[in-house]
């Protein structure tokens, strides 16, 4: 669920609403180069932070960046269910992660550098 | 008191009550309908079906298995609302819930969904078949009673003395199985929808109420579709590998994507019966060639110079043959177990292989004099081999 933040960041919450979402395929490749998840440990490790968000959301989000071949998955075992996809980075995805990094990196420096 | 309606959900049963059933249906109906482009639906379906179970899972325990209306929407709240356009950016999609009212657990009939989208494929179909499943995706593809087609089927195979036999054969190997839902929906030209997911699971739930034997057949399932992924991503290696030396693969059915690899099927099923051939014709060359050498001491008329011991050019030649034949072997095997790793496939291949073999010695002994004389001599060239085997580097 998405955390209701103190009332003077609602409006910066509600501004900024398009660049979360347009960085969740950025923060989902992150989290999956660091280790093999599955979407619950997706939606715990975005959970509490700005970037909270829902099943509703990454399902779709993943089966894109599955189709673009950036993130794959494996069906493994689990002890208290059934199996689960858990999904890792191709080499495609290894890259554009690269590519995104580098540019979220130029952004910042435009960013701190403007103003001063 | 409130009613209860029992769901499958991704295959396990829940019972939820009536408003949280309806509430539920609605969610997913919402889904389907905003993930309509997606080509992946089913599967996105699929996984928020395991993911709704998994949360409504939480609220049970040994002494309460009913999943309240209140928990529903604190569920469906949870998941959030389906992100039609999955570019996780800005989608702000109109609601609307199509036709809330679905006939439960009524299978559609086949041809009565509407063509749009649908990708009608003929396949063979295993289930209820006779032979090896031919009539049957016929009868699925044409959308006929499977009768008809056999009636039809024996007919021909009577009008055209035995000759449409064949054709069946060749059928059998060229046509893929249909093992997937999505391939068995494709076979009889359904929509593979989430509903009829669903309504599917529901039908099943009734054979699989016992959780054991669920998570058995499940089990079952996937090691099955483990195996058969490997043995897919081992095909499409080589496939990869055909690309390179021989260019564009045949695109026979236009540009779906999957086509490529229904054509790779389609070309291991034709593979198999013409490696099985060239096979046997080469099998049949060596031994015709290493009876010469030891009656002769001769190959098509090239004498063996008398430095060289017949027993190494024996293995010349089994070294040649070797080198000829195995890539044919293995065009053989990819075509055996790329796409169907099945036993009884395996055993038409060898018997293909052996009835080729007989019936090339019969052609030749009945058309090529030399090979009659030596077939008829066989007895003393092979007593001629044992007495040479025996005392090697004695020439016979």
């Amino acid at each position: 669920m998405t955390p209701s933040p103190p009332s003077d960041l609602a409006s910066a919450n509600e501004k900024f609403g398009p660049i979360r979402k347009g960085l969740l395929e950025f923060l989902i490749l992150k989290i999956v180069d660091a280790d093999k998840v599955y979407v619950a440990d997706m939606l715990r490790r975005l959970g509490g932070t700005e970037f909270a968000t829902q099943e509703g959301t990454l399902y779709p989000l993943l089966s894109r960046m599955r189709r673009e071949g950036l993130v794959d998955y494996e069906w493994k075992e689990s002890n208290e269910g059934p199996p689960r996809k858990y999904y890792e980075l191709t080499p495609k995805g290894r890259r554009h992660l690269g590519e995104l990094a580098d540019y979220w990196n130029a952004i910042n420096r435009t960013i701190e550098g403007l103003g001063r | 008191m409130r009613p209860v309606i029992t769901i499958s959900l991704n295959g396990n049963s829940y019972q939820l009550e009536q408003g949280g059933y309806d509430a539920l249906q609605a969610y997913l109906a919402t889904a389907e309908a905003r993930l309509a482009d997606n080509p992946d639906k089913a599967e996105v379906l699929a996984d928020l079906e395991q993911a709704i179970a998994e949360k409504c899972g939480r609220f049970l325990n040994p002494h309460k298995n009913v999943v309240t209306a209140e928990e529903v929407e604190q569920v469906i709240r949870e998941m959030g609302p389906v992100d039609g356009s999955g570019s996780g950016a800005g989608s702000s999609q109109a609601d609307g819930p199509p036709g809330a009212e679905h006939p439960h657990g009524t299978e559609q009939p086949a041809g009565t969904k509407g063509p749009a989208g649908a990708h009608k494929r003929l396949y063979q179909i295993r289930e209820g078949a006779m032979l090896s499943g031919v009539c049957n995706g016929l009868a699925a593809y044409f959308n006929i009673d499977v009768t008809i087609v056999r009636v039809i089927f024996v007919a021909l195979a009577i009008l055209t003395w035995g000759a449409w036999i064949l054709a069946y054969i060749v059928m059998m190997f060229v046509i893929p199985y249909a093992h997937t839902s999505e391939q068995h929906a494709a076979a009889h030209g359904w929509q593979f929808n989430a509903q009829e997911l669903i309504d599917r699971a529901k039908e099943h739930y009734a054979q699989f109420k016992d959780g054991a034997q669920w998570r058995r057949r499940w089990r079952e399932q996937r090691r099955f579709w483990r195996f058969q992924q490997r043995q897919w991503r081992a095909q499409s290696r080589h496939w990869r590998q055909w690309h390179r030396t021989l260019g564009d693969p045949p695109q026979w059915w236009g540009p779906h994507p999957d086509d490529a690899n229904y054509a790779a099927q389609i070309l291991g099923g034709l593979l198999i019966p013409i490696a099985a051939v060239l096979g046997a014709l080469l099998f049949v060359a060596l031994v015709l060639a290493i009876g010469s050498l030891v009656t002769t001491h001769a190959v098509l008329g090239w004498t063996l110079p008398p430095h060289i011991p017949l027993w190494a050019a024996i293995v010349i030649l089994i070294v040649l043959y070797q080198a000829v034949a195995s890539p044919l072997h293995f065009a053989h095997r990819m075509g055996r177990y790329g796409p169907y790793g099945y036993g009884w496939l395996a055993l038409w291949g060898s018997l293909a292989w052996t009835g080729c073999v007989i019936a090339l010695v019969w052609l030749a002994w009945q058309h090529w004099p030399e090979v009659q004389s030596f077939l008829e001599h066989l007895p003393q060239s092979l007593h001629g081999i044992s007495s040479w085997w025996r005392q090697p580097g004695t020439p016979v």
